[in-house]
């Protein structure tokens, strides 16, 4: 995959655009001031990488939203980072997971994209917005979470590299006594960061969710391997141990 | 009260006035920052309408100390202020009997919490933010900006509904199709428009409901969940899609004609 992330060199005067799957990006720096130029499209799944390239555009292309930051001195950076919230994948088709069993299945969630200028973020912009959801035992107590449209691959190379998305591995376990329905799963977004696979595209840590009994659960990261490169850290450096990444909501 | 008038001099009674006025200037000063103080210590956990009355409460009394210490240093014999403040107690509780109901209900209020301050609520037909909940009255700030006071006494009596309490709301979307309308139709174009909005969230799932059958037709109901702060925003924005699709898909929804006969 071609990096989109990086340095961005803009002149003073000039303009660049990128596409990043859905999201169209136009960068210029006028009279000192940088500004950002965002439009993001419908396909959840546009497959678009235009890496940045000179625009001839030296006003905002229609369409787009503008960010303008004012006295902008230093390096423009664009950098993946994970989502802001926890995401909620939900299989095309539930399964049982009977007790003992394991099962690894990959998602592929979206991307944000921060503007950093100088070492300092400035814009952090969704690649694509995802829908809202809502998760949790009833509509008093829970959290609001991202809903991922995807399929839960049970093969990592059937999930198609994209270049907005990073693909997660979750390793799920069912060390209770009973089957396990999984109807969605909970990926904890803040505790990932985004690693770049020269083989496998953007990625982030593998999940590891352990059942251990009715309603206990545990959450463990896999350690990276040295082969890829940390592009973003995680958001947050920690989530109490006993989480709520199962759920099985029977009828 | 003769003999204490002829026994001073004016030396003695310029030290007692100083005295005096340095006890209040004191007894000022230490009730601002004693008020200061508790007022801190208590919103620290965000809840102000407590810290707003433990303040008062502190200024109230530490003032008033001040000033018995004060009139005590003058000299006033404070027992038969005591007692005369005893007969008008007596007075002013007949007088004051709403106020005592108010105070008391504030502080069943304050202890209850069915709202704090910054919170939306709804209450004898009135919404807006909740500004300040004190030892009478609360105060609401509505939409169009008018400042509402509701003896808290009222407030207790009556039904309020906390708009922000929870995290997210339902919104209802009520229409009467015509009878003659392809059903399925106009619940599929509901479905996806709720299903297109990236606000709606995904769980709850949106649902269409139907009502039943009316004289104008049968009514539907379409149910979508969102985060309260976007609650007016996607209740707008899913009127106005609806409204466009139903439009693309020449789907009419205005009542059909009907035609009445009469008999003369």
């Amino acid at each position: 995959m071609k990096e989109w992330w990086g340095t961005l060199t803009i002149p003073e005067g000039e303009a660049i655009s990128l596409q990043i799957g859905p999201m169209a990006l136009w960068l210029r720096r006028q009279d000192g001031d940088l500004l950002v130029g965002a439009a993001q499209g419908s396909d959840a799944m546009d497959e678009t990488l235009q890496l940045a390239s000179s625009s001839t555009e030296e006003t905002l292309p229609a369409g787009m939203t503008l960010y303008r930051f004012a006295g902008a001195r230093g390096a423009v950076r664009l950098t993946p980072r994970f989502a802001d919230r926890a995401i909620i994948a939900r299989p095309e088709q539930p399964f049982w997971l009977p007790p003992g069993a394991d099962v690894t299945v990959y998602i592929s969630a979206p991307l944000w994209g921060v503007v950093s200028l100088g070492g300092v973020d400035v814009v952090e912009l969704p690649l694509f917005r995802p829908s809202d959801t809502w998760f949790g035992p009833s509509t008093i107590a829970g959290e609001l979470c991202y809903a991922v449209q995807t399929a839960l691959g049970r093969r990592l190379d059937t999930i198609p590299l994209r270049a907005h998305r990073a693909i997660t591995a979750i390793q799920i376990r069912n060390r209770a006594t009973d089957s396990l329905a999984v109807q969605r799963i909970r990926l904890p977004a803040g505790l990932l960061g985004v690693y770049a696979d020269d083989a496998r595209g953007l990625r982030t840590p593998g999940v590891i969710l352990e059942r251990n009994g009715p309603t206990e659960a545990v959450v463990r990261l896999e350690s990276q391997s040295d082969r890829v490169r940390l592009l973003a850290p995680p958001r947050q450096a920690d989530e109490p141990s006993l989480l709520r990444a199962i759920t099985s909501f029977l009828p | 009260m003769l003999e204490w008038i002829t026994t001073i001099d004016l030396a003695t009674l310029g030290v007692t006035l100083l005295r005096a006025f340095i006890i209040v200037t004191v007894g000022f000063l230490g009730s601002r920052a004693a008020s200061g103080l508790v007022y801190r210590l208590l919103s620290r956990d965000g809840r102000m309408e407590r810290a707003t009355l433990a303040r008062r409460i502190v200024s109230t009394g530490v003032l008033i100390l001040a000033g018995l210490t004060a009139m005590s240093e003058l000299g006033f014999d404070l027992s038969i202020l005591l007692g005369a403040a005893g007969v008008v107690s007596v007075a002013i509780g007949f007088a004051s009997q709403t106020s005592a109901s108010n105070i008391i209900s504030g502080l069943f209020l304050i202890a209850e919490r069915p709202f704090s301050v910054g919170d939306i609520i709804e209450i004898n037909g009135q919404a807006g933010v909740v500004l300040e909940v004190d030892l009478l009255s609360i105060k609401l700030r509505t939409f169009d900006n008018r400042f509402v006071r509701i003896p808290n006494e009222t407030v207790m009596k009556t039904q309020v509904i906390n708009l922000t309490r929870f995290p997210i709301r339902r919104i209802d979307l009520n229409m009467t199709v015509p009878h003659t309308i392809d059903m399925p139709r106009v619940r599929a174009v509901l479905f996806e428009v709720a299903a297109a909005t990236t606000l709606v969230l995904d769980e709850p799932r949106p649902e269409v409901m139907i009502g039943g059958f009316s004289a104008n037709g049968t009514d539907l109901l379409l149910v979508a969940w969102v985060d309260r702060t976007n609650f007016i925003a996607v209740k707008n924005d899913l009127i106005l899609q609806i409204h466009k699709r139903l439009g693309e898909e020449k789907i009419d929804l205005s009542p059909r004609q009907k035609t009445i006969l009469t008999q003369v």
